[in-house]
This record gives C-alpha cells, sequence and structure tokens, in this order.
C-alpha cells in the first residue's frame, strides 16, 4: 500500500525496520530519551548530542533511529517532572507545569500524566505523518537547486532565525556570520590553502560541528546550571489509583478539538526555523485559553485537563513537523535538529537537499521509525511515567559534574583530537556570553553547520554565473524567490525591533 | 544569588553624553579579535582560497562593528545629572552583590563564583587529561566539583567519583575504543 504511495525507498526502509536491531534502537532509544529528558536540566538537545559519540561504533541505521527516538521520548520526558514537580525538564514543558502540577496537587497526577502521554504520543503520530507526507515533495523541489540557490538557501536560514525567535537583528546575523567564519576554518577546499588554523593539524579539516554543539548546549548548559541550579518546588501528594488512566482516555476522547488543534500548532511551529517546543507550547495553551468560553478561560492554570491537552499535544508534534526542513533541505531550525544533522554527518551521510535521493532508505526508516517511537511513548508513559519521575530529584551536584565529563569525552570521542578539547571549552564560555546577552545559539551554529554549503554554493555558482552579481543573484526564479524572503525576513525583523 | 555585573561606562563631552555597556562589547570584542587574527593568517593566500571566506570576514567585521554601535553605545542629550565630569565607570566593576538570601542553604553553592570555578576546574581537567590520564584526572575532576557544589559525605565523594569515572572508561575506552 505504502508502496504505490511513496518511492521505492520506502520498500528499503521497511526492510530496515524490521530488522530486530533495529526495533531494539527504537525500544531503547524511546526509553533514554525519557530518562533523560524527565532529569531537570536535561533538555532534547543534551541527550541527543551526549548520546551521538556513543553510537559511533553503530551501522548508520541503527545509530540514527536510535537518536531520532531519544530525541521524540526527551521531549515527551520534560513533561513528567513539570506535572510531578512542577520543574520542567526542558523549555518546551514550562507550561505543562501551570495545570499538570495543579492536578497533582489534586491528587491527580497519575490522571495528568496519562493524558499527557496519551497527548503526546498521538500528536507525534499526527507530526510524522505531515513529515512522510511533505517531506518526500519538498526533498524533490529542492532538487533543483543549482549553486547560487543554495548559498542564497544558507544566507536565508539565518536571516530567518531572528525574524522566528524575535532576537536583535544585528545580534544573530552577527552571530551567523562568525559561524560561517568559523565554517571557513580549515583547508579551503579549492586549493587546499589552510585558513586559520593555528598551526593545529586536526583543524586542516575545519572545525567539527558536532564539537561546537557539544560546547554550546552542554558545556555551556553545565555553567549555567552551576550559576542557578534548579530549585524542585513539588511535593508529594497521594495519588489515586489507577482507574485514572481509562479516565484520562475519556478525557482525551471527549477533547479532539483542543487536542487536534494543540497537535497542528505544534505541527506548524515545528516547522519553522528558530521556533521549537519551547515556543509551541506557548501558542498552544494561549490558543487553547482564547477558544474557550468565559467560565473555563478564567480556570486555565488551576489544574484543568485541557491545559495539559494545550501544552502536551503542541510539544510533542514539533519533533516531526522540525524534521521536515532538517531532512530535505539540511537546514536544521532548532539546537536539537541540529545536534541530529550532526550525528547525520557523523555516520557519513550528507546532510543537505541531496539526503533522500542518495540515502533515501535511512531516511525514510528513520520518519518510520517516528510512528513506532510515538506508540512506544504512548506505552511507557502510561505504564511507568510515575516512575520515571522521580530521576527529577536526583541532585544537581550529581548531574553538573558528569555531564561536564561527558562533554569533555564526547567532544574528544568526535574524532579523537585533543584540540577539540579546547574547542569544546571554547564554545562552552561562548555559550555562557550568548544566554547573557541574548544573542540566538542557533544562529551560531547553523552557521557553522552550514558554511560547507554556502562556500560550495558561492565560489562554483560565482565562476559558473561568469562572476557577475546579477547572474549570481537572479539565477534562476528559485533565486529571485530566495531573495524575496531573505529581504521578507530582514524587513520582519527591523520592524519586530 | 550571587550576580555580576559588567559596567556601563558614562562619557560627557558638552551637553552629550555617551554610554557604553561594557558588557555587550564582549562578544563583538571577540569576534573583532578572531578577525584580526584570521586576516593576518589568510592574507597571503591565492585569491581563489579567499573568493568566499575574503567578503565574508569584511562582513564580519562590518557587523561587529554595527552591533557594537546599536547594542553597546548609546548617546544621551545631557539631561542626566551625573553627566558632568569628564567620565567615569557608572557601576563598580564587576559588581558581585552579596547573596540575597542566606537562608537558601541549599541554593548558596549555586553562585556566578560557584560557575566560575567550575570553568577553572573544567579547563584544568582538559590540560591535565593528558599528563596524568583520563582515570586519575577524572576522579579528581568529579570529586572536587562535587565538593564545590555541597557534596561533604567523603563516602559519597569517592564512591560516586570512581565509580563514575570507572563506568565512563569501560564504555569509551574497552567498548567504543576511545584513546582517551
Amino acid at each position: 500500500m505504502l508502496g504505490l504511495l511513496f518511492p521505492a525507498a520506502i520498500d528499503g526502509a521497511l526492510g530496515i525496520l524490521s530488522s530486530p536491531y533495529v526495533l531494539f534502537a527504537i525500544l531503547l532509544g524511546t526509553a533514554v530519551g525519557i530518562v533523560f529528558g524527565a532529569i531537570p536540566g536535561f533538555s532534547a538537545t543534551m541527550t541527543i548530542i551526549l548520546f551521538t559519540p556513543v553510537t559511533i561504533p553503530f551501522e548508520p541505521t541503527v545509530a540514527l533511529i536510535f537518536l531520532v527516538s531519544a530525541y521524540g521520548g526527551a521531549v515527551y520526558g520534560g513533561s513528567i517532572p513539570a506535572i510531578l514537580i512542577n520543574t520542567p525538564g526542558a523549555p518546551g514543558s514550562i507550561v505543562t507545569c501551570w495545570d499538570g502540577y495543579e492536578l497533582t496537587k489534586q491528587g491527580r497526577a497519575i490522571y495528568a500524566l496519562a493524558v499527557s502521554a496519551i497527548v503526546s504520543g498521538l500528536a507525534g503520530l499526527i507530526a510524522a505523518t505531515f513529515l512522510l507526507v511533505f517531506a518526500p515533495p519538498i526533498s524533490d523541489f529542492a532538487l533543483n537547486f543549482g549553486n547560487p540557490e543554495m548559498f542564497l538557501l544558507a544566507v536565508f536560514a539565518l536571516t530567518i532565525i531572528p525574524a522566528a525567535k524575535g532576537s536583535s537583528l544585528s545580534k544573530a546575523l552577527l552571530a551567523g556570520a562568525f559561524g560561517l567564519l568559523i565554517g571557513t576554518i580549515g583547508n579551503d577546499p579549492q586549493l587546499a590553502q589552510p585558513r586559520a588554523t593555528f598551526g593545529q593539524t586536526a583543524l586542516l579539516e575545519g572545525v567539527d560541528f558536532v564539537v561546537v554543539l557539544i560546547g554550546l548546549f552542554v558545556l555551556a548548559e553545565v555553567f549555567w546550571l552551576a550559576y542557578r541550579g534548579t530549585v524542585v518546588t513539588g511535593d508529594n501528594t497521594v495519588q489515586r489509583g489507577a482507574s485514572e488512566v481509562y479516565d484520562a482516555a475519556r478525557a482525551v476522547v471527549s477533547r479532539p478539538v483542543g487536542f487536534v488543534r494543540g497537535a497542528l500548532i505544534g505541527t506548524f511551529i515545528g516547522s519553522l526555523p528558530g521556533a521549537g517546543a519551547d515556543v509551541a507550547n506557548f501558542v498552544s495553551y494561549n490558543e487553547a485559553k482564547r477558544w474557550a468560553n468565559d467560565e473555563l478561560a478564567d480556570r486555565f492554570g488551576s489544574g484543568i485537563i485541557e491545559g495539559v491537552i494545550a501544552a502536551d499535544s503542541s510539544n510533542n508534534a514539533t519533533q516531526g513537523s522540525a524534521l521536515i526542513p532538517t531532512l530535505t533541505l539540511g537546514i536544521p531550525g532548532s539546537g536539537a535538529t541540529a545536534a541530529l544533522l550532526g550525528a547525520i554527518a557523523l555516520h557519513g551521510l550528507n546532510p543537505g537537499p541531496g539526503l533522500f535521493d542518495a540515502s533515501g532508505d535511512i531516511v525514510y526508516a528513520m520518519i518510520l521509525s517516528l510512528f513506532v517511537g510515538n506508540v512506544l511513548i504512548l506505552i511507557y508513559g502510561l505504564a511507568g511515567s510515575q516512575y520515571f519521575g522521580k530521576l527529577a530529584y536526583i541532585p544537581i551536584r550529581y548531574i553538573i559534574p558528569s555531564v561536564a565529563v561527558l562533554a569533555v569525552v564526547g567532544g574528544f570521542a568526535v574524532r579523537n583530537a585533543p584540540v577539540d578539547l579546547y574547542i569544546v571549552l571554547l564554545f562552552g564560555l561562548l555559550g555562557v556570553l550568548f544566554v547573557v546577552y541574548d544573542y540566538p545559539l542557533v544562529s551560531l551554529v547553523l552557521g557553522v553547520i552550514l558554511g560547507d554549503i554556502a562556500e560550495s554554493g558561492f565560489v562554483t555558482g560565482w565562476l559558473l554565473t561568469g562572476e557577475s552579481a546579477t547572474a549570481f543573484l537572479f539565477n534562476s526564479s528559485i533565486a529571485v524567490g530566495l531573495l524575496a524572503l531573505i529581504a521578507l525576513s530582514l524587513v520582519v525583523t527591523a520592524v519586530k525591533n | 544569588m550571587t550576580r555580576i555585573t559588567p559596567p556601563t561606562v558614562t562619557m560627557s563631552t558638552g551637553s552629550r553624553t555617551l554610554e557604553i555597556d561594557t558588557g555587550e562589547l564582549l562578544f563583538p570584542g571577540l569576534v573583532l579579535a578572531f578577525c584580526l587574527f584570521y586576516y593576518w593568517d589568510t592574507r597571503a593566500l591565492p585569491e581563489l582560497s579567499m573568493l568566499y571566506a575574503g567578503p565574508l570576514l569584511y562582513t564580519t567585521i562590518a557587523l561587529a562593528v554595527v552591533t557594537v554601535a546599536v547594542q553597546a553605545v548609546s548617546v544621551g542629550g545631557g539631561d542626566d545629572p551625573r553627566g558632568g565630569g569628564d567620565g567615569g565607570v557608572e557601576s563598580a566593576a564587576a559588581a558581585f552583590d552579596p547573596d540575597s538570601d542566606p537562608e537558601a542553604d541549599e541554593e548558596a553553592v549555586f553562585t556566578v563564583r560557584s560557575a566560575a570555578v567550575l570553568i577553572v576546574l573544567t579547563a584544568g581537567y582538559i590540560v591535565a587529561l593528558e599528563p596524568i590520564g583520563f582515570l586519575a584526572a577524572t576522579v579528581a575532576f568529579l570529586a572536587a566539583t562535587l565538593y564545590l557544589f555541597g557534596e561533604r559525605n567523603p563516602l559519597a565523594l569517592a564512591g560516586y567519583s570512581l565509580g563514575f569515572a570507572i563506568g565512563v572508561w569501560l564504555v569509551f575506552v574497552q567498548w567504543l575504543m576511545i584513546p582517551l
């Protein structure tokens, strides 16, 4: 049936998915994601980054499916401590606290956790369907991109981040340009001349962006945690029994509009670069409140299940849709998808518009694994979220040194180069500076990631178009469209600023 | 919680005051320093090697200058009563506020001082890895950091540091064959 609708690569993907190793990778990856996502201070991004070096010896299919499963599990896992102890495991679950923890205080934690598991799993399935349907035509279209278009696509990706995030235009562009410049370190692709390598042999191959990600998203977060700590404000209240799971299923079924609205909002926001679960759950919660009648709207925040449905249907839906630009264009819109793109590159696949063409079976297997993973989130969540919740009580003083060691070891493991340890430290410090002075981390990471695409697109395109700016910029209707989008992003950000 | 606030420098000429938020200078300053090194390192390279990197370098420098102008510098109309002097530092350099809540024992370990010590310890750990070896460096780093964040039980300190270091060593060195 699927084979009639989708390319032949689907057959290969189904073959990959039927392997017991791959199925085990989904089972384990989802569980690992939920466990780490449930630890306060551990985001989905950190989970993917820290487990990427561990996957190096495995086949790309097993490794990438493990990581994509951990990604979904971690987004869901963040809601567990939000409901149980009023402490979101990640920014994408902040809104879950508002009604989820109120329900816990009323003795209905199991009910709230079960609703969270059901809507997270089902919303994930909806978003995965969107990914499966929309990714192939977008990737087909992306094959029409020539060299100038690839360069303009990279520029567009950097200009849309401040537009989506509402950051300062000059700060976002500076972070992006600095990232692109970091991406040029090493031998240039034309004549193999070393550029800014500080005399380090390892840097002749450039700065590995997984190492940059470890510094910016893991070590910086550890330094930041050391400054602010986490405060667990919840307490243990006696909870009602297992019949709550049945009530939870009824609560979701009787509120289909709330659930589908949240899932669609999450799917839409997740597909935008720069906006992820952290934005989606706020928007979804506000929309749910706006659509409610006055009497219900006033009760949001007091422990009503509509609040949990709005928050958790949207945050899990962002995963599938965030993978659309990541897998089709090679443009990650968030830290988590950037980390996944890093893993894709580390395992020898070529991220970018040619990914579906060159490695269609692996990419489709990743997409299809989301369907299994989201069903598992539902099962794991219903069966054991109150047990996963105990992880939230791990003292932060143990988390900080452990994650710091894993960041250092992971940084080295990427390519066994001692210089990478110093790069991790440097970007860890830079990450703190970015948080303090409100620079978008994603812009810097995106700059480093897109460096290769931007350089080859610019140099080859420039030479092929006769070194003419007009011929380069107006190479095709796609190039003109991208120029218009770049201009629009800049205008929108300037107006917002 | 302890806070750190980089100073804002105020300068006056006539009726105009110029305020510079030195914290906002940090990242653009770092970028400009890197660009300077990049320029010096690549100045002799053939044009083709710098076909993309050259214009990118100048664009980055321009963006750093614009960011300084937009984010760090503000010009006032001279109404500020403090603007009468020759200029000076408005707030004390790197002012450390005293802990505002001394009763919060758990929170008291999470301060800018702790974060700074953690950064120094991490840097020391990275430097020490090669000369003293992975296991010794990791155990020492873990024990020192746990102590920094309030663990005082010697059994917990020794047990966790050794156990975690050996666990990581087994996974990365023995299983994944990473030559740490």
